[in-house]
């Protein structure tokens, strides 16, 4: 059995979700707006994607100071005032910008298998 | 209708205030990620149909959820030159402690039996990453830290039925000696999880000074990790640190 520690496979994994934890934030969002606690959740549930829920906060912050999403508050009967997100246009534009980038870069690496 | 106690109030803002520079540095508003803590342990604590949010329940849920992380940024690759000058040091080094591992074999005629990081490796294969609390709310006496360096265990994750190896250092300077203890938070005082009897491999007795530890625990129900300092005669413990779930890694 390989050493979990010292295995290439974990560190590539590591470096990888964090590169793709922003586009699955802003796809969670392509559909509809979200409020924030229903969207940790989905995403901390999110196989394979390995983060807690409280390391989502910032992102959702930082993405928002960058003008690529957008948030409201609205007043919940069901408990505290939820904090919905959405995208904004830039957002809409980052996102399937990402999207097709991802798409040409898996494409591009499986064909180098068959070349 | 949420009401907060003014020691869990203290408590996030204390956690806010320690991460703030990370945050500001990471590019979020830090303002702004304290209010979406303080709506997700409110919307846990009306989920849970608990009215009135306590200091512990803060600790217990920002543990769990684990605390805002500010990515480390990746350092750079060193020189190839100093690399492969590392490299051959290195090389020289396995074969120096190779060459005295033999040397001391032969020389007690021992039969060959697993090392015992050999045997803990085969109990503990999956290595766990995780969040450890923040010394802000770990609640340690001046001076005292606990720093755990690793999680292993025989589950991808932190879960119920699990065993899990919690191995890190300790600074002990509020008492002359201490137990140190590995256990798992139960729900509440009245919950089955609270009466658990404490096993030998949870605990060991420490000084005044740092050193190294390596504590084993079954986890019998769902809580928190958490490794304490708990005076010798009992009593409340004196400082913790909590340990959050987080990506694992498999064998």
């Amino acid at each position: 059995m390989a050493d979990p520690s010292t295995d290439p496979f974990d560190n590539w994994t590591v470096q990888v979700r964090k590169g793709i934890l922003e586009l699955c934030i802003l796809n969670a969002l392509e559909a509809r707006e979200r409020y924030g606690y229903d969207l940790v959740k989905t995403l901390a549930a999110l196989p394979g994607i390995g983060v807690t829920e409280g390391t989502l906060y910032p992102l959702l912050s930082r993405l928002r100071a960058q003008g690529l999403l957008k948030s409201r508050l609205e007043e919940s009967g069901e408990g505290p005032a939820r904090k919905y997100y959405a995208l904004s246009s830039s957002g809409r534009t980052a996102v399937a910008l990402m999207n097709r980038y991802l798409t040409d870069l898996a494409s591009a690496c499986r064909e180098l298998r068959t070349k | 209708m949420i009401t907060w106690t003014d020691s869990a109030r203290a408590a996030l803002a204390k956690h806010s205030e320690t991460v703030r520079q990370q945050l500001l540095a990471s590019g979020a508003d830090p303002d702004e990620v304290a209010a979406d803590l303080q709506r997700h342990i409110e919307e846990e604590m009306t989920a849970a149909k608990i009215c009135v949010v306590a200091r512990e329940d803060v600790q217990r849920i920002l543990a769990r959820i684990g605390a805002p992380v500010v990515e480390v940024p990746i350092p750079a690759p060193l020189p190839k030159t100093i690399r492969l000058k590392g490299l051959l040091i290195c090389i020289a080094l396995v074969a120096l402690l190779t060459a005295c591992l033999l040397f001391i074999s032969v020389l007690h005629n021992r039969p060959k039996s697993p090392p015992i990081a050999q045997s803990l490796g085969a109990e503990f294969p999956y290595v766990i990453d995780f969040v450890a609390s923040t010394p802000s709310w770990s609640q340690f006496a001046p001076g005292d830290a606990i720093v755990v360096t690793a999680l292993k265990g025989d589950r991808k994750q932190i879960e119920p039925g699990g065993r899990y190896l919690v191995d890190g250092t300790y600074t002990l300077a509020s008492m002359d000696r201490a137990r140190l203890g590995l256990s798992v938070t139960a729900p509440t005082k009245d919950s089955p999880g609270a009466k658990s009897p404490t096993y030998a491999e949870q605990m060991t007795e420490v000084a005044r000074g740092t050193g190294h530890f390596s504590l084993r625990v079954t986890m019998h129900y769902a809580g928190s990790l958490h490794v304490s300092f708990v005076p010798m005669d009992g009593g409340e413990s004196k400082g913790s640190v909590y340990l959050g779930r987080d990506q694992t890694a498999e064998p």
